[in-house]
C-alpha cells in the first residue's frame, strides 16, 4: 500500500481512549496480513506477532501508541445538544465550530462543537477561549432522536478528513501517534521475511495520552529482549523551538537521552549511516515524555531506543507529516529489523 | 448542468470566492441562469440578472450577495509559510488549525502555535490574528513562490455536509441565498404569472462593507427591493429567548429592522400577510447586529422600499454554518409569492 493510504487508513480508525478495541475489526484486517498472530491483551493493547524464521530470535517489542485525544458526552440538553468533557488534553482553541464526529450507537454522527456564544458571555469570559468543559456538540437532532444513538459516555472525535498539501505534506487528525503506527506497518510490508532478525512483537498500545497507563503490561508480559518506541514529535515551525525542534524533511529521528540504551541507539544510528537512511538527532532531557520512559525499566529492565517522526500542528484535527520522513522511518525500522547483532 | 435545492446551494458553499474576487461564483452563477435571465457582470463584479416587466407593475430589485469572508496573501516567507491578512470577520479561533483554499485550489492549514511553547494566557486567549500563517505545504520559498503569491485570495476550504436534520458549509447563509434568487429567476421564467421588471442582483462585497449593492441599486434604481441574505440564529441552549435573534427550523425570516435598515413598514406588513395567507412559516425579527444591504439599498438614488428576507444561520462566520432546509423552502416560497 501507498505510505499515505496506510497512514490514512490506521489514522481515520476511532481509538479514543477507553475505546482502543471499538474498530478493532478493522484494524485487525488491515495490520493482521503483514503478521502471523494478533493477541488483545487485558487492558486494551492490539500486539501483533511476526517470528523469525532464524532458530532462537530474540525478542524485539516495537510500540506505537494507537490511542487519540477526543471528547466524551456527559449529557444531553433538552434542545438536543451534547454537553462533552476532554479525554487526553484536547485543546481548546480548536473547538470553536470545529467538525466533530460522535461515535453513537450503531450510527455515527456528525456534528459541529459551539463555543459560547457572544450574547451570553459575562464581562470576564469576552475575548476568552471557552473551556472544554463549557463546549456543546450541535449535531442537529431533537433529544428524542439524539437519546437513541447517544448516551453518557459516548466517544466524540474530530472529524477525520485527510488531504495532500504540496511537496508530499500530508494532514489529517490522530497522527499522534498513528502515524508511526503506519510508519511500523510500512516496514513490515517492505522487508523480505526471510531476513527477519527477530521475533517482532508490534504493540499498537493503549492510553498514551491519558497518562502512559498501558504499555508496561504489554512490555512486561512479553519480556522482550530490547525495545523500539517510536512516537512523533514536533517539527520545527515559526515560533517553535529552534535548536530542540526537529526538521520537517530532516529524516527519522533518533533520540539520545539518559534513559536510553546506548549501544542501541548506537546500533540504530549505524544501520541508517549504513543505508543511507536521512535521520537526525534529537537530545532529550532526562525523560523523553514517551513510552520509552515507561519500557525501559519493566520487569528486569529492557534496553529501550526511542524513534520518532516530526508532525506539524500537534494534537489539533489537522496533525501535518511529511511523507518523505515516514519513509525514512519505515526504511529505517525495517532495517534495523533485519540486521543481525542490532540487539 | 442546472442543480437545484441541496445540490444547488453545497456547490455555491464549496466555491472559494472571497470579497474582491468573485470571480468563480460569478461565472458558476451565470452558468446556472442560463437562458432563463439577461445576465451581465457590472463594473465593480455583480452580477445581474433582469426578466423585463410583463405588466405596470413597480420594478424590484431582488439581492443576496455572493462574495465570502477570506484574506489576501501579504508575505511569502523564507521558509516557505504564507503570512495573510483577513477580512470579512471570521474569528481567529475558527481559522487557527482548520483547512483553507488559496487561488482556488492551493490547499491549505492555517496554523496553531506549538502547544509546547504556548504560556498559560495562550491556553486561554485566541490566537491573534497577524500570528496565523497558512501552511501550504512548502519545502522552500521558491516552492511556495510557485503556487502562491502576495495579493493572492483564500478563504476557508469547502466542507458542506449535511448534520442532522440541517446543512452545514462556509458561507452557506449567504450562499443559499444565492441560490434562492437563482431559483425563483427559474420560476418567474418558468410562469406566466405578470409581474413589473424584476432585477436579481448577485452582488460583491456584501461582507466588507456592501459596495456591490450599493452600485447595483444606483444603476437599476429600482421602486421596491427584496434583501435576501443569512441571518444569526443563537437558538442554542444556555441563551434567553429574546437573545436568540432567529431560530432554525422556524420558517423564512421577516425582518423588521436591522442595525441600520429601517425596513419598509407597508412592504413588510404585506410579505406578513403574504406568507399567512398562504401558509408559508416566518418569523417576524427586530434584527439588531448586522448590517445589511438594505442599509445602502434603502437610501439608493431617492430611495427605495426595501424587506428583508433572510435564512436563520447558526454559526455565522465560520466553516460551519448551519441552516434548515425546510427554512430555505420558506424563504423561496415566499420571495416567490410576493412579486
Amino acid at each position: 500500500m501507498e505510505t499515505k493510504e496506510i497512514i490514512r487508513a490506521v489514522c481515520s480508525l476511532m481509538s479514543i481512549n477507553g475505546y482502543e478495541y471499538a474498530e478493532s475489526d478493522k484494524l485487525c484486517a488491515l495490520v493482521s496480513p503483514y503478521f502471523d498472530v494478533v493477541e488483545r491483551d487485558s487492558v486494551g493493547n492490539h500486539i501483533f506477532i511476526k517470528r523469525s524464521k532464524k532458530k532462537n530470535a530474540k525478542k524485539l517489542f516495537i510500540d506505537t501508541h494507537f490511542d487519540e485525544i477526543g471528547l466524551m458526552v456527559k449529557g444531553i440538553t433538552n434542545e438536543g445538544f451534547l454537553r462533552v468533557c476532554s479525554v487526553g488534553g484536547v485543546d481548546a482553541r480548536l473547538l470553536p465550530c470545529a467538525e466533530v464526529t460522535v461515535y453513537g450507537k450503531g450510527k455515527t454522527l456528525p456534528g459541529v462543537a459551539l463555543d459560547k456564544p457572544g450574547c451570553i458571555r459575562k464581562d470576564d469570559e469576552r475575548g476568552k477561549l471557552t473551556p472544554v468543559t463549557d463546549i456543546l456538540v450541535d449535531v442537529g437532532l431533537d433529544k428524542t432522536e439524539v437519546s437513541k444513538y447517544v448516551d453518557i459516555g459516548t466517544p466524540v472525535g474530530f472529524a477525520p478528513f485527510y488531504g495532500e498539501l504540496g511537496d508530499g505534506y500530508y494532514f489529517g487528525k490522530a497522527l499522534d501517534d498513528k502515524l508511526c503506527s503506519a510508519a511500523v506497518i510500512k516496514a513490515v510490508e517492505m522487508l523480505d521475511p526471510e531476513k527477519l532478525a527477530y521475533d517482532l512483537y508490534f504493540s499498537m498500545s493503549c492510553r498514551e495520552e491519558v497518562g502512559h497507563r498501558a504499555v508496561s503490561a504489554a512490555a512486561y508480559r512479553i519480556e522482550p529482549d530490547a525495545a523500539i518506541v517510536l512516537d512523533v514529535t514536533f517539527g520545527l515551525a515559526p515560533e517553535g523551538k529552534k535548536g530542540s525542534d526537529m526538521k520537517m524533511g530532516g529524516g527519522a529521528v533518533i533520540s539520545l537521552s539518559v534513559i536510553l540504551d546506548k549501544t542501541l541507539t548506537d546500533n540504530i544510528i549505524a544501520v541508517a549511516k549504513e543505508n543511507e537512511i536521512p535521520y537526525q538527532i534529537c537530545l532529550e532531557g532526562v525523560g523523553t515524555g514517551t513510552h520509552a520512559d515507561d519500557v525501559a525499566f519493566v520487569g528486569r529492565g529492557i534496553p529501550t531506543a526511542l524513534l520518532g517522526i516530526p508532525i506539524y500542528f500537534m494534537h489539533t484535527p489537522v496533525e501535518t507529516t511529511l511523507l518523505d520522513d515516514v519513509d525514512s522511518t519505515a526504511k529505517l525500522v525495517a532495517e534495523c529489523l533485519c540486521k543481525e547483532g542490532l540487539i | 448542468m442546472k442543480l437545484h435545492g441541496l445540490e444547488l446551494i453545497r456547490a455555491l458553499s464549496d466555491i472559494s470566492a472571497p470579497s474582491g474576487c468573485e470571480g468563480r461564483v460569478a461565472d458558476f452563477i451565470i452558468g446556472q441562469i442560463g437562458g432563463d435571465a439577461k445576465t451581465q457582470i457590472d463594473r465593480v463584479g455583480n452580477v445581474i440578472a433582469t426578466i423585463p416587466a410583463t405588466a405596470d407593475a413597480p420594478k424590484t430589485m431582488i439581492c443576496a450577495h455572493m462574495d465570502e469572508p477570506g484574506f489576501i496573501v501579504k508575505d511569502v516567507d523564507g521558509d516557505g509559510k504564507v503570512w495573510f491578512k483577513s477580512f470579512g470577520g471570521v474569528p481567529s479561533e475558527r481559522m487557527s488549525g482548520r483547512r483553507g483554499v488559496i487561488n482556488g485550489d492551493v490547499f491549505c492549514i492555517f496554523s496553531a502555535k506549538p502547544i509546547h511553547v504556548l504560556s498559560g494566557d495562550e491556553r486561554t486567549k485566541p490566537t491573534p490574528m497577524d500570528k496565523i500563517y497558512a501552511e501550504i505545504g512548502a519545502k522552500d520559498k521558491d516552492s511556495a513562490a510557485a503556487k502562491v503569491k502576495v495579493g493572492d485570495y483564500g478563504t476557508l476550504a469547502p466542507s458542506f455536509c449535511g448534520i442532522g436534520k440541517y446543512v452545514k458549509g462556509k458561507a452557506l447563509g449567504s450562499r443559499a441565498s444565492c441560490a434562492a434568487l437563482i431559483e425563483t429567476i427559474r420560476s418567474v421564467a418558468a410562469s406566466d404569472k405578470k409581474h413589473g421588471e424584476i432585477v436579481f442582483a448577485f452582488t460583491t462585497r456584501g461582507e466588507v462593507g456592501n459596495m456591490g449593492a450599493e452600485v447595483a441599486s444606483f444603476v437599476a434604481s429600482p421602486e421596491r427591493a427584496i434583501i435576501v441574505d443569512g441571518i444569526q440564529a443563537y437558538d442554542t441552549p444556555d441563551v434567553p429567548d429574546e437573545l436568540k435573534i432567529s431560530t432554525l427550523g422556524g420558517g423564512a425570516v421577516i425582518s423588521g429592522i436591522d442595525a441600520k435598515t429601517i425596513f419598509a413598514p407597508a412592504r413588510v406588513d404585506e410579505a406578513v400577510k403574504c406568507a399567512e395567507e398562504n401558509g408559508i412559516k416566518y418569523q417576524y425579527v427586530v434584527r439588531q447586529s448586522q448590517v445589511g444591504e438594505g442599509a445602502v439599498v434603502q437610501r439608493s438614488l431617492g430611495g427605495c422600499e426595501c424587506i428583508g428576507i433572510s435564512i436563520p444561520t447558526r454559526y455565522k462566520k465560520s466553516a460551519s454554518e448551519m441552516i434548515s432546509p425546510a427554512d430555505y423552502e420558506a424563504v423561496c416560497a415566499l420571495i416567490g409569492k410576493l412579486i
